[in-house]
């Protein structure tokens, strides 16, 4: 039983050191930017270059977007497929992990390809039209995640009786959705909108290949031409990632108990 | 004073290419408390949602107050349901779910909530407006389920076996709450179960359903004690079938095992020899002590069980064992295993004499 332990402890050691000690290196290296010790002139840097100001919040809206957009079209389209045709949900399952198959760089090829100047729908024509082109790539990037949380939300409640019972009490299907359906799985969605946020922010291929501001293309263009603050911003990312994931624990926790009881 | 309300008219359903409902004419009276009654699988759900608008009938035709509802949307009927398994919405507490509905209609704000505290009123929790789902038990939960299925005032209300899910005592409670509550509002209500206690308790009519077909339309007292068919007699409550054989159709003369007896209801169409069936209630079987008028055989008591106010004794007459129903005496004791006794019923109990 102890010598149990004992080897379990080292495992687990050794586990941590492997995903720690680079991240320890990138921040003691992010730190030492002057030979007389630790300073945090790095951080500054990066958070005085106006580059990395527009990036992040670029990202951040396109994230925001991304998930709105990603909550309209996957919710619905999850709920659906709970409610009517509960035999397809594999196929549909299989079908949202089709981003995770099928390499960005492929997906964005195709969109340059679609939606090109001269095309029936010249998305990459204007400005506005890039951005709503990589919200959409963002959209089927996020697929896989988005629709999974959703999915397993949904499985919590009983989709089908709740409504039919907020049917013949004369609701309409938007109104079940919006305000049954879609309350009762919030932390569901929210625990997928941090993942979309995730992947957003550190995203590169899309934005570099449709040539938008990205925060992915900034992080690797500084980390081409500087020494010290690509470090500092893989900390600053690697921390916003994380809040992210915290946050996603902490309504997890705080979220009101949904399910009724069954006895 | 019975006026039809709600008509069934030759409802068939399918799915795919199973038939789950043959050709069924039902009607009921406005007011009316009837009870679809019937096994596992018999259809009864399947009636109720066709009712509901959550099946359309593959053919047939459906009509309330007069008017075609066949192809209306549930939205549309103005009906209350009430499911298995409450279905309260829980992100909404017990005020908001039963103000729902009103809400979508429209029902401006004050007056829904006078509508709302009314329904608590109604259902007897008052105070537990501002609770959640979770925090209810679930017969509390099913009255919440009750309140929010009338506030709109339907025209009729549809339970889908609401009490299922609930424990025994509660059970029983509960369904002569809902009983009183309908009686209240006079509101025309269909209850499906399949359990007969409960059906035979509450109903003012029984449906007894068997395989997508009705055996049986009556009131309780008629169809437990004059069953139409032996499914009927086999389902509500519990039937002795006491296997016999005629042993001289013109003395109607009939033996049990060993045991000869004199049989006054023998339908004239037997033959010598041929086997037939007595179908016999507990209840209508009793013990005899000296001499008596009926028919009487011998049997041996195998077990006694006691149920409260009244003793299910179980006795082998020959090869046949029969469920004999006494009521409680606390100033004799029951019979013991084991014990020989002699067992008496009258002519006009037996049910049904089958081939
Ligand atoms: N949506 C459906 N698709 C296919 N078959 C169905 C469907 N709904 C019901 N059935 C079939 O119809 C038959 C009757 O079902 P129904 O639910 O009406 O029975 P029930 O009398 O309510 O039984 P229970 O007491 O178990 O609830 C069953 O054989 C069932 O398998
Ligand atoms: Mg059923």
């Amino acid at each position: 039983m102890r010598g149990n332990r004992f080897w379990s402890w080292v495992v687990f050691g050794l586990g941590a050191a492997y995903f720690l000690l680079p991240l320890l290196a990138t921040l003691e290296f992010s730190l030492s930017i002057r030979r007389d010790g630790y300073t945090l002139d790095a951080y500054r840097n990066v958070f005085a270059d106006p580059g990395f100001q527009q990036t992040f919040s670029y990202s951040l809206i396109i994230g925001l977007c991304t998930i709105i957009v990603g909550i309209v079209i996957i919710m619905p389209a999850a709920y659906f497929v709970r409610l009517r045709m509960p035999q397809i949900r594999p196929v549909v399952e299989f079908l949202t992990l089709m981003p995770l198959i099928i390499p960005p760089i492929i997906l964005v090829f195709g969109y340059i390809r679609l939606y090109n100047s001269s095309s029936f729908l010249p998305l990459t024509g204007s400005v506005m039209g890039t951005n709503i082109l990589l919200t959409l790539g963002y959209v089927a990037l996020a697929m896989p995640y988005m629709y999974r949380a959703i999915d397993t939300g949904l499985r919590t409640i009983d989709v089908q009786t709740l409504t039919e019972a907020a049917t013949i009490l004369g609701a309409s299907r938007l109104r079940i959705l919006t305000r049954i359906i879609f309350p009762n799985v919030i932390t569901a969605v929210l625990s997928g909108a941090f993942l979309t946020l995730a992947i957003v922010m550190g995203e590169f291929v899309l934005a570099s290949l449709l040539n938008r501001p990205g925060f992915g293309p900034y992080m690797q263009n500084i980390g081409a031409n500087r020494a010290y603050e690509p470090s500092a911003l893989a900390i600053i990312s690697f921390v916003f990632t994380w809040s992210a994931m915290v946050a996603i624990q902490l309504l997890a926790r705080f979220a009101p108990k949904s399910s009724a009881r069954k006895d | 004073m019975a006026e039809e309300f709600l008509n069934l008219e030759a409802i068939t359903k399918t799915f795919g290419t199973n038939t789950v409902i043959k050709d069924l004419d039902l009607s009921f009276n406005s007011g009316e408390f009837v009870s679809l009654l019937g096994p596992s699988g018999c259809g009864k759900t399947t009636v109720l949602r066709m009712i509901a608008g959550f099946e359309k009938p593959t053919k047939g035709r459906i009509f309330a107050d007069g008017r075609e509802i066949t192809h209306l949307k549930p939205s549309q009927r103005n009906v209350g349901m009430v499911f298995q398994s409450y279905a309260l919405f829980p992100n909404l507490n017990v005020r908001d779910n039963i103000g729902f509905g009103l809400k979508v209609a429209g029902v401006p704000r004050a007056k829904a909530r006078e509508r709302v505290a009314e329904m608590l009123e109604l259902i007897g929790l008052p105070d537990l407006g501002r609770r959640y789902a979770f925090e209810l038990s679930g017969g509390q939960q099913q009255r919440v389920a009750l309140a929010r299925a009338l506030a709109p005032s339907p025209r009729m209300l549809l339970l889908d076996e609401p009490l299922s899910a609930l424990d025994a005592k509660i059970r029983v409670s509960l369904r002569e709450q809902i009983r009183n509550i309908q009686r209240e509002l006079g509101i025309t209500t269909i209850f499906v179960t399949h359990d007969q206690e409960e059906a035979l308790s509450i109903s003012d009519r029984i449906v007894v359903m068997n395989a997508g077909h009705i055996e049986q339309v009556g009131a309780p007292f008629e169809v437990y004690n004059r069953p139409a068919t032996p499914f009927v007699a086999n389902f509500v409550g519990t039937l002795n079938r006491v296997e016999a054989r005629v042993k001289n159709a013109a003395a109607q003369e009939v033996a049990i095992g060993e045991q000869s007896v004199v049989l006054k209801k023998l339908p004239a169409t037997v033959r010598d020899g041929e086997p037939i069936v007595l179908a016999l209630r507990p209840e209508a079987l009793n013990l005899v002590n000296g001499a008596d008028d009926g028919i009487c055989l011998n049997a041996r008591v195998e077990a006694v069980s006691f149920l409260g106010s009244v003793i299910r004794v179980g006795v082998a007459v020959g090869d046949t064992r029969l469920h004999v129903d006494l009521f409680n005496d606390r100033r004799s004791a029951p019979p013991q295993p084991g014990e020989t006794l002699r067992v008496g019923f009258k002519d006009e109990d037996v049910i049904s004499v089958t081939a």
